[in-house]
């Protein structure tokens, strides 16, 4: 059983903002099975003690679970498949809800991975949303990562998203930094094109994080 | 004038070489290396198969809860065995995560590892081993081409105008190697160093090697090396004692570089050194044999079999001893009295297996060349002397050197089309 403690100057969700671009706490469990079954949990709020701002401070944003099962095919290689769902109530100037439960399966070779998602009736009733992401990390020194993400997100069916664009990307490249219970982590996301033009919510940020393990 | 000058110049070379050459090193110290070493095990927690994570932009296997868990579970190992853990390290290709921990003075490592290895979370556990590398390098001196052993048993000219292991990826796993030499700089393309609390600058042994198997050819500088085409993985696994010339790794420095040597594409593996068999390293030697890399080790002959890696099946075993080489069924290429690169920018004589390993990593450089895709080693090909034929090997032909024109470029280009 891992658990970790974070707190991050914005929490990001494929490109989102789900802070409002402020600081944030999370708090994460997870758990491996000797048998190839995994399964986790998280929850984050505002930190608003950090700025207080207003009657948002320091709001209950969301929570997230996901159970999978990986099996390894061999030298570091090992697939993947699970469910997960996301729940983030975003308070900009109207109520935003991200809800949704999908399916997953993914492929990992040592530090770059791949997964397509399906999400059904995502971002409403009788439209779907695929999601598509590969991620990499590599470790140029004992501690030190560089960490990449590219993601793609589609919806299938039902009327266009407001630009007209069925796709959506987006993007991170970041630097971490390892200590024995800790981590520090500094990243540049992006997204594009986004459902409105230039979003807040969606706007490129530099995003420093840092995560405790107990 | 300037022949008489060189004249002098050629035979006060040659009595320097002569007299290097004669000063083979002991039986190398570093005792007190393998004292600190010989106190510490290594526990394999079994690492998941690495998957998806809720947690936003989720990243590789050193990092996360989970592994913070693992680290929890060995701390409590260690607490429960009367140890202290030191440090750990993520296996992914071998599927465990590697910890170290000390065994305190008194206790046997062997039964701290045995109780260890009773423990239901742990895959197995061991003791570090120490590992030596097989051969020293001597004072720096001024040496040429022509006496390089290989110039003349390999005839390294000939074969290099048909293959120079152009662009071939060598993992030398070994002590740090000078990476600012002018007959090493334009080689190394990767340098990573494995080794904790051993800080040092260039070191002898991997220099040496480095440049055995790959120095600069035609920059009218010191030696050529075997695969002068090659693209050297400096990993530093292995220091030089602060008591003596000896050369020294343990299990987990040589894992961790064996680990990223397979994980980054190395073609050839060179590993010039010996010691116990060791499970968590053999069982990375067979992922890198099933991965068609080329693994080439030292063997050494006071060692049960050579001593591990080269006795460990698929590993090229090598020595500069024609009396050993009958008795290991190793391969024998030239070991002695070889002039090669030395930290800060010189050159050396150097002696023993080591340097034997690093031309047969070379040469299979070459090979692979010719062949870059093939899942299996090229196969050595031996004359009646009991050294290697280098052109027989290369050309991946039976037919013995003499017989298929080495030396004649003409006939050599026709043959050498696969």
């Amino acid at each position: 059983m891992g658990v970790s403690v974070g707190l991050t100057s914005d929490a990001r969700l494929r490109g989102l903002s789900l802070s409002d671009r402020r600081p944030a706490l999370n708090l994460n469990l997870s758990y491996d099975h000797p048998s190839g079954v995994y399964a986790g949990a998280g929850i984050l709020a505002r930190a608003g003690f950090l700025g207080a701002d207003g009657d948002s401070a320091g709001r209950f944003v969301g929570h997230n679970e996901y159970l999978g099962y990986s099996g390894p095919l061999g030298s570091g290689r090992s697939w993947d498949v699970g469910i997960s769902n996301q729940a983030y109530t975003l308070d900009y100037e109207r109520k935003i809800t991200v809800h949704y439960t999908e399916a997953y399966v993914g492929l990992v070779q040592g530090d770059l991975s791949a997964h397509v998602y399906f999400a059904p009736d995502y971002p409403r009733r009788g439209v779907n949303s695929a999601y598509a992401d590969i991620n990499a990390s590599h470790r140029f020194a004992d501690v030190w990562r560089l960490t990449g993400h590219l993601g793609a997100h589609e919806r299938l069916g039902g009327t266009p998203a407001r630009d007209g664009r069925p796709w959506r990307f987006d993007t991170q490249l970041g630097i971490a930094r390892e200590f024995t219970r800790a981590e520090v982590d500094l990243a540049w996301i992006a997204s594009a094109p986004g459902p409105l033009p230039h979003p807040p919510q969606s706007r490129p940020a530099v995003v420093l994080a840092a995560k405790y393990f107990f | 004038m300037m022949r008489r000058l060189a004249h002098w110049l050629a035979l006060g070379l040659a009595l320097g070489l002569c007299a290097l050459g004669s000063a083979r090193a002991a039986e190398p110290p570093g005792r007190a290396v393998d004292a600190a070493v010989a106190q510490q095990v290594l526990v394999m927690l079994r690492l998941p198969s690495q998957h998806f994570s809720a947690e936003v932009y989720a990243d590789g296997y050193g990092s996360g809860g989970v592994r913070a868990a693992r680290r929890r579970v060995a701390d409590r190992l260690a607490r429960a065995h009367g140890l202290i853990l030191i440090s750990g390290w993520p296996m992914p290709l071998v599927g465990v995560d590697c910890f170290i921990m000390k065994v305190p003075t008194g206790q046997s490592p062997a039964d701290a590892a045995a109780a260890l290895s009773r423990e239901h979370e742990v895959e197995w556990s061991e003791p570090v081993q120490v590992y030596r590398t097989q051969g020293v390098a001597t004072a720096p001196n001024d040496p040429l081409y022509r006496l390089q052993p290989a110039a003349a048993a390999w005839r390294l000219a000939d074969l290099h105008q048909i293959v120079t292991g152009r662009n071939v990826r060598v993992a030398v796993v070994d002590s740090q190697i000078d990476a600012r030499h002018p007959d090493l700089a334009r080689q190394i393309q990767i340098r990573q160093d494995f080794v904790v609390d051993h800080p040092a600058g260039a070191e002898a042994h991997g220099t040496g090697v480095a440049g055995v198997i790959a120095a600069v050819a035609d920059n009218r500088l010191g030696i050529v090396g075997v695969a002068p085409g090659a693209r050297l993985m400096a990993l530093r696994a292995c220091w030089q004692a602060a008591d003596g010339p000896a050369t020294v790794c343990d299990t987990l420095s040589l894992a961790k570089a064996l680990h990223f040597a397979i994980d980054n594409g190395a073609q050839v593996i060179n590993l010039s050194l010996t010691g116990p068999p060791d499970l968590l390293l053999a069982k990375l030697l067979d992922i890198a044999e099933a991965r068609g890399m080329v693994v080439v080790s030292a063997l050494d002959p006071k060692l049960a079999h050579g001593g591990f890696p080269a006795s460990h099946p698929g590993v090229i075993a090598v020595t500069d001893d024609p009396v050993r080489r009958l008795e290991a069924g190793s391969y024998l290429a030239p070991g002695r009295d070889v002039p090669t690169t030395a930290p800060g920018g010189g050159w050396s004589l150097v002696n023993g297996s080591s340097f034997a390993a690093a031309h047969v990593s070379g040469l299979m450089a070459l090979a692979r060349e010719r062949n870059p895709r093939a899942h299996r080693p090229p196969t050595l090909a031996t004359l009646r002397s009991g050294g290697i034929d280098a052109c027989a090997t290369v050309l991946a032909t039976p037919i013995a050197c003499d017989d298929c024109a080495c030396g004649r470029p003409a006939n050599y280009a026709a043959m050498a089309r696969p």
